[in-house]
């Protein structure tokens, strides 16, 4: 833009405070022009406000150790008064020891523009008013500081900053104590100081703010980025991952004159790691419950990774789980009996959604029971008759469906498989699955067959049709119906 | 305006009392003319309103300055250094009309400069945390010495060091109103110069300094001023509590955080409020004295909790 120095300027800084371990800056770099918007962050105690104080010149680094400069002059070398002219700072922490009102506060960032003996001007008190108004907290001026909100107080000390009509705005961890709203809020007002370029003056000429956070721009500019996005070199100690958001697309609308603003916010982001959701149990209680937190031994197979896996039938998941010994007499489709824990087949409890499969007497045969569409299996090893009845002395398997629920709706799911092998093995299916919050739905087909290891009486086809609508009303029960028809001819 | 206006009658509701009221009758037709009036009650009076102003001066840049609303001059230890300084004096029989006024101001002075030191023990940034706990600790150590020194004394010595401790006014002459009249304008003057800067204080020294103070020079003269004040008060009128804590807890309820009014306020208050006092030790109990520290007691409490209730209720501006 011009050559002029920048406002804030910190060239290659190491700091360590006495009797520290580690250095609390090393090699930090940091330019910041007027109309500038950057955003410094990092976890709790990486250095943020460290950078803060010796920019300003509260700490200054040894000799040989970087510099800091304000306005082309060295940061230790400005007067407290006239730099707190140019730069406004909210900072972390203050205390609140006497009663005050928010005009009262506010007006205490007009100190630097006061003589020594004079009083408050008009031109202060318009000032303060017209702070307060950009804050959008005119409407706190008379009351006392502890009535406001959280939120209302952060706005209000920004309007102190304001009142101080400086050329640079720093706002340390502003957000720390809000939540989410709020801090859009600010982030949208401190967005829209900087597109408004002059914060001592009317809003007229100012571009509407669009609420915009700090663009996410690169963490370094690209040759093409906005020539004035200047790539600061940011590193901070103990964890290397401070970012810097820049601003490509600002374009300050400059009226002559007109005093431009900067901004540089430090933000206690730390990156965070993924979360991992727990497994739920409905099965062994009855009631959802995590997994860890279920008494009972309980097994849960997720049917996503089985089908990544290609495993194709229920019984084939089966054979992995602990204390279950899955017994198929013959080739595909021949008899198949599970025995948990050594029980007798007939003693294991088998739901499909909660609806029993077992034959009267106990018996259930899992050779033709697929995977297809199974969002997961419980496995409940070890008596639960008091839950189930007499079946499930031995245990309980319980296979779930998916239902698609909490779907984007419009956009369903579609899953699509094909596969072929020795002995005439071949696989075809499909599943579609959508659905939005209160409704959802899922389908799906498959077929397979295979000429059997033997050369007769072993042929095996298996064609599967699954479908489960299932809708949900408030918090109410959820209503689902879930008809799945097997047909599996064993040819002779 | 009506707040001041208030003050100032409350001021000189409290002088005139003072002149009018006292243990002597003295009809109102001849105050201007009588003795008493002109050589003994005329400059008690202006003694008390100085002092009283002095101490609530001090007391409230005190407040600002350690951040903490339970500061009072006293507990910087000054009260313990001017108290020891007198006692000596008095146990060695110093002779001469000033001779208790000057060994109490050096001794306060003595504390002033031994906790000023301790305050610097963290580098060379005055912490006001360390002040106050070294005050205390300054205090506690020459009270011992004091307490030493009268138990080993002659009765009468015992007997005035007492009531000297205990704070009284009765040493009051036009010589010792002079010399205060003349020696406080300087403190005061640099304390208020410091009272737009005491405001931000109130913050924290960082965001103060954000503000444009000077927060490190702010310190040490108010430290240094409000000290002065007070050992100047403890010279002449011995240890007078409360004055300095209460009544700058009341200016605050009426004119805010706001130390531009609220330090000419607090000398006002401190002044009547003093000279309340000392007409009720002089009256109540005549022919002879109270020490005015406990009718400041009595007197101050029951009114800051009055105002602290009303405080509490409404709002200050009411």
């Amino acid at each position: 833009m011009s050559t002029a120095a920048p406002l804030l300027s910190v060239q290659r800084v190491t700091y360590r405070y006495p009797g520290a371990l580690g250095d609390a800056l090393r090699d930090v770099s940091l330019e910041i022009r007027a109309g500038e918007f950057h955003a410094v962050l990092g976890p709790n105690g990486s250095g943020k406000t460290t950078l803060i104080r010796v920019a300003l010149g509260l700490t200054t680094p040894a000799t040989g150790e970087g510099t800091a400069e304000i306005a082309g002059r060295a940061a230790a070398a400005w007067s407290r008064r006239d730099l707190a002219r140019i730069v406004g700072v909210v900072a972390q922490r203050e205390d609140n020891l006497f009663p005050q009102q928010v005009r009262e506060t506010v007006l205490l960032g007009r100190y630097p523009h006061l003589s020594l003996w004079g009083a408050e001007r008009p031109v202060d008190r318009e000032a303060v008013t017209r702070a307060l108004e950009r804050c959008d907290a005119l409407r706190l001026a008379d009351r006392w500081i502890w009535t406001l909100s959280g939120g209302e107080y952060q706005r209000v000390r920004l309007a102190r900053a304001l009142a101080q009509e400086p050329s640079l705005l720093v706002l340390d961890e502003p957000t720390a104590s809000l939540d989410v709203r709020h801090e859009m809020e600010l982030f949208e007002l401190a967005r829209g100081l900087v597109d408004a370029g002059e914060p001592c003056r009317s809003l007229r000429g100012s571009r509407p703010a669009a609420g915009r956070r700090p663009d996410r721009g690169p963490g370094h500019a690209p040759d093409g980025a906005h020539p004035r996005d200047r790539r600061a070199r940011l590193r901070l100690a103990r964890r290397d991952r401070a970012l810097r958001w820049a601003s490509p697309d600002d374009s300050p609308s400059s009226t002559q004159g007109a005093r431009m603003t900067a901004l540089l916010l430090l933000l206690a982001l730390a990156v965070q790691d993924t979360v991992v959701l727990k497994p739920v149990v409905v099965t062994a209680t009855r009631v959802p419950v995590p997994a860890d937190a279920v008494t009972a031994a309980v097994t849960v197979i997720n049917g996503e990774t089985l089908r990544a896996r290609g495993v194709r039938t229920v019984a084939e998941a089966l054979r992995e789980t602990l204390g279950a010994s899955v017994v198929e007499s013959n080739g595909a489709g021949s008899q198949t009996s599970l025995f948990l824990r050594g029980g007798e087949s007939d003693y294991v409890k088998v739901l499909l959604d909660g609806v029993p499969l077992n034959q009267p007497g106990g018996a259930y045969t899992f050779a033709h029971l697929t995977t297809d569409d199974v969002e997961r299996i419980e496995i409940v090893r070890g008596p639960v008759s008091v839950l189930y009845g007499s079946d499930a002395v031995a245990g309980v398997v319980q296979i779930f469906t998916r239902t698609g629920l909490g779907g984007r709706g419009a956009l369903p799911r579609v899953d699509v498989e094909a596969g072929a092998g020795s002995y005439g093995a071949s696989r075809f299916g499909g599943t579609v699955t959508g659905g939005t919050t209160r409704l959802g739905y899922s389908l799906g087909a498959s077929r397979f067959a295979s000429d059997g290891v033997y050369p007769v009486n072993n042929n095996y086809r298996n064609e599967v049709v699954t479908a489960r609508p299932r809708g949900v009303r408030g918090l109410g029960p959820a209503h689902h119906i879930t008809p799945r028809d097997a047909r599996a001819p064993r040819d002779e | 305006m009506r707040r001041w206006l208030g003050l100032a009658a409350l001021v000189a509701l409290a002088l005139v009392s003072a002149v009018v009221l006292g243990p002597a009758h003295v009809a109102l037709g001849d105050l201007t003319s009588s003795e008493i009036v002109r050589s003994l009650r005329v400059p008690r009076a202006l003694l008390a309103l100085l002092v009283g102003g002095s101490l609530g001066v001090a007391g409230a840049s005190l407040q600002a300055l350690v951040r903490n609303p339970l500061a009072d001059p006293f507990l910087l230890g000054l009260s313990g250094g001017a108290g020891l300084g007198a006692v000596l004096a008095i146990a060695l029989h110093v002779a001469g009309p000033w001779a208790l006024p000057l060994a109490a101001f050096v001794g306060a002075l003595g504390a002033m400069a031994l906790v000023y030191r301790l305050g610097l023990v963290g580098g060379a940034q005055l912490d006001p945390r360390v002040l106050l706990l070294a005050g205390v600790a300054v205090g506690a150590f020459t009270g011992a010495i004091t307490t030493a020194i009268v138990s080993l004394a002659e009765a009468a010595d015992l007997r005035n060091a007492f009531l000297w401790l205990w704070g009284g006014l009765s040493g009051a002459s036009w010589d010792t109103v002079l010399v205060i009249a003349v020696y406080i304008p300087v403190p005061l003057v640099v304390l208020y110069a410091a009272a737009r800067p005491l405001d931000l204080l109130a913050l924290g020294e960082e965001p103060a300094t954000h503000l444009g103070a000077d927060v490190e020079p702010l310190k040490r003269r108010v430290y240094i001023a409000a000290s002065m004040l007070t050992a100047a008060a403890v010279a002449v009128s011995g240890v007078i509590g409360f004055v300095g804590l209460i009544v700058p807890h009341i200016t605050r309820l009426v004119w805010g955080h706001h130390h531009r009014a609220l330090l000419p306020a607090a000398f006002l208050g401190g002044g009547a409020l003093l000279l309340f006092a000392d007409t009720v030790a002089r009256v109540s109990v005549a022919p002879r004295e109270l020490p005015v520290g406990i009718v400041t007691a009595l007197v101050g409490v029951p009114l800051f909790a009055v105002l602290l209730r009303r405080w509490m209720g409404g709002g200050p501006r009411g």
